[in-house]
């Protein structure tokens, strides 16, 4: 296998007021293409600023990232935009479904940055809430679904335009351990069957359990790496 | 362009499909921009009426003589000798008797009661001679008969009829000392449809006004002439008149009202837009910063900061339309055809119909849509530019 992401050097250095917090310090990390990683670690140890890194939601202070051959640390606003949408899907902690929305269209969402016609994008969304266990939901609304049905709506949407990348946090955060159980299930199968790579960030040892690496972070360095045991 | 276009689409829906959820803020801003539209046409359609009524009215071959200096009729102050030798210029036209169409004219004010409130306005009462008619081609008999010289007789406008009690046919009105009877109507689309006529020499007489006028009018053999009589009167050390056409007196008499109506009209409109556009800001803030996330969320699965930001302003676009509808619908509604007396000329009323056209309220809607794309901007550009980062985070 060969590493879908490369991080080199890596930091990233917020400032509040005159105060400058090093969040993330010198990181190198490669993720091999189809690799399933879990990132743990304390609050504020910079998981989430990694994973955040990673799906280009935010750009470096210093270092380069590359994910599939790309540099996308210096990549602009609208050019991040236009990466994420064909090359990241994104698996919320609260879901971040549009309330207003069916299911379905919610799916569509990533389509609307595509060129498929509508008949097409309501076709794949389709699918794409199929291979979740949801085409008989399509129609509801997410205030309509639970909270596991709901955060498989969203994964829906992250796989629906084939990203090599789904970037997960805490995605199982909110929900009971059955629907987190599936929710995980439903993230390795995509991972071990669609050969999608996907990085988690997660607080609970028993999601990492599902995930083929785990990684920890402390005060924003790699703290350990260990193969998980499924 | 395509998946922009798709985006924008996509936003717009969602920001309409969620408006129910945001009745009051989106109502703060409908409602403020819809008040600026109703009071700006509402005002426009006053300055309007009356440059109608005064401004665009007059014969470009009929001039009107004052004495110099003098601003309006009530002012001026034209002998019988000045007349006389006005009328004997051999710019003026004659009638078919071979008489100058000429007119000596007096006017003065007598108050009158409103119809609608027990408060008193001011009626003008304009004495006109033989030819007065025939000089005034506006003035149409609309029922009854003319005034008959010699006798205290007098026809009424439309307009004085329709604003002051007392003055159907067959009513007598007491002017000054004196009795006046109402022997017909007539309609004018200028001034003198706020104004009631009668024989001059009988005002002079009874009014104790003497031989003097107020006023001559003269129809010119032609428009061109009138350049000619200018300098005529100009060269005549014993006239001290000011000669101009009809149109550039009523021109002249319109523009210090309707540009005061249309000044205080952009005035009015320009402080209240201004609250608008604030109430808007806040307003669209509040409506951003609980669409905080779902903006975040769209734009971490790919839709471009510009497409956040315009579909975001066509939103608001969206709202300062219905905005403008309803202040246009509004104006229409309580103003179109309703009728105004404002004072003129320093001493009486005309009346003025306010007329709420096409073009006002096109304009009022281009103003509604400048107020919600200002009220929209630093919002849309705080919900584009807001990292996504911080924004997922609520």
């Amino acid at each position: 296998m060969s590493a879908l992401i490369e991080l080199r050097d890596l930091s990233k250095i917020y400032f509040r007021g005159r105060q400058k917090l090093e969040v993330l310090h010198q990181m190198n990390l490669e993720i091999e293409e189809g690799e399933f990683l879990a990132l743990m670690g304390p609050s504020g140890s910079g998981k989430t600023t990694l994973l955040n890194l990673i799906g280009g939601l935010d750009s470096p202070s210093e270092g380069t990232i590359t994910v599939a051959g790309q540099r996308i640390e210096g990549l602009g606003q609208s050019e991040l935009s236009r990466w994420r949408a064909s090359n990241v899907g994104f698996v919320f902690q609260f879901y971040n479904l549009l309330p207003m929305l069916s299911a379905r269209r919610n799916v569509e969402l990533p389509l609307l940055l595509t060129r498929l016609p509508a008949p097409q994008r309501r076709r794949n969304a389709e699918i794409a809430l199929q291979l979740v266990g949801l085409a008989e939901r399509a129609a509801h609304k997410p205030g309509e679904l639970s909270g596991g049905q709901q955060q498989r709506v969203a994964i829906a949407r992250a796989i629906v335009s084939d990203p090599k990348l789904l970037v997960c946090d805490e995605p199982t955060g909110d929900l009971d351990r059955r629907s987190a159980a599936e929710v995980l299930n439903l993230l390795q199968n995509l991972n071990r069957e669609q050969g999608k790579t996907v990085v988690m960030v997660t607080h609970d040892p028993k999601a990492a359990v599902y995930a083929t690496h785990t990684l920890r972070l402390d005060k924003g360095a790699l703290a350990e790496a260990a193969e998980a045991s499924e | 362009m395509f998946t922009r276009l798709n985006q924008i689409g996509a936003l717009l829906t969602m920001g309409l499909q969620t408006l129910p959820q945001r009745k009051s803020t989106a109502g703060v801003v409908v409602i403020g921009i819809a008040s600026v539209v109703a009071v700006l046409v509402s005002v426009l359609a006053i300055a309007q009426g009356v440059e109608r009524t005064l401004g665009d009215s007059g014969r470009n071959d009929t001039a009107i003589l004052l004495s110099s200096g003098a601003d309006d009729e009530v002012d001026s102050l034209v002998s019988r000798a000045d007349y006389d030798a006005i009328a004997g210029m051999p710019q003026v036209a004659t009638a078919a008797s071979g008489r100058p169409l000429a007119d000596g004219e007096v006017v003065t004010a007598f108050p009158a009661r409103f119809k609608n409130s027990s408060e008193e306005g001011s009626v003008t009462l304009r004495g006109l001679g033989t030819y007065g008619l025939a000089i005034h081609p506006s003035i149409h008999i609309s029922h009854g008969r003319t005034f008959r010289p010699g006798l205290t007789e007098l026809i009424v406008g439309a307009g004085v009829a329709r604003r002051f009690r007392g003055f159907a046919d067959g009513d007598r009105v007491k002017i000054g000392n004196s009795f006046w009877t109402v022997v017909g109507q007539f309609k004018s689309d200028n001034v003198h449809d706020s104004e009631v006529l009668a024989d001059v020499r009988t005002v002079q007489s009874v009014m104790d006004m003497g031989n003097d006028y107020n006023s001559a009018y003269v129809r010119l053999k032609s428009a061109d002439e009138l350049q000619s009589l200018e300098e005529a009167v100009a060269s005549n050390p014993t006239l001290h008149l000011e000669t101009q056409s009809e149109p550039e007196y009523f021109a002249a008499q319109a523009s210090g009202l309707s540009a005061a109506l249309t000044v205080a009209a952009y005035v009015m409109g320009i402080i209240m837009a201004c609250g608008a556009v604030f109430g808007a800001i806040h307003s669209l803030y509040i409506a951003a910063d609980a669409r905080r996330i779902e903006m975040a969320t769209l734009r971490a699965i790919g839709f471009s900061p510009g497409s956040v930001l315009v579909g975001f302003l066509i939103e608001a676009l969206f709202l300062a339309f219905a905005g403008g509808c309803i202040g246009g619908v509004l104006s229409w509604l309580l103003f179109n055809g309703h009728v105004v007396t404002s004072m003129y000329g320093g001493m009486s009323q005309v009346v003025f119909q306010l007329d709420v056209t096409a073009h006002l309220v096109g304009l009022g809607m281009v103003w509604a849509c400048a107020i919600g794309l200002l009220g929209a901007l630093l919002p849309a550009l705080s919900t584009s530019r807001r990292p996504v980062t911080e924004a997922l985070r609520g």
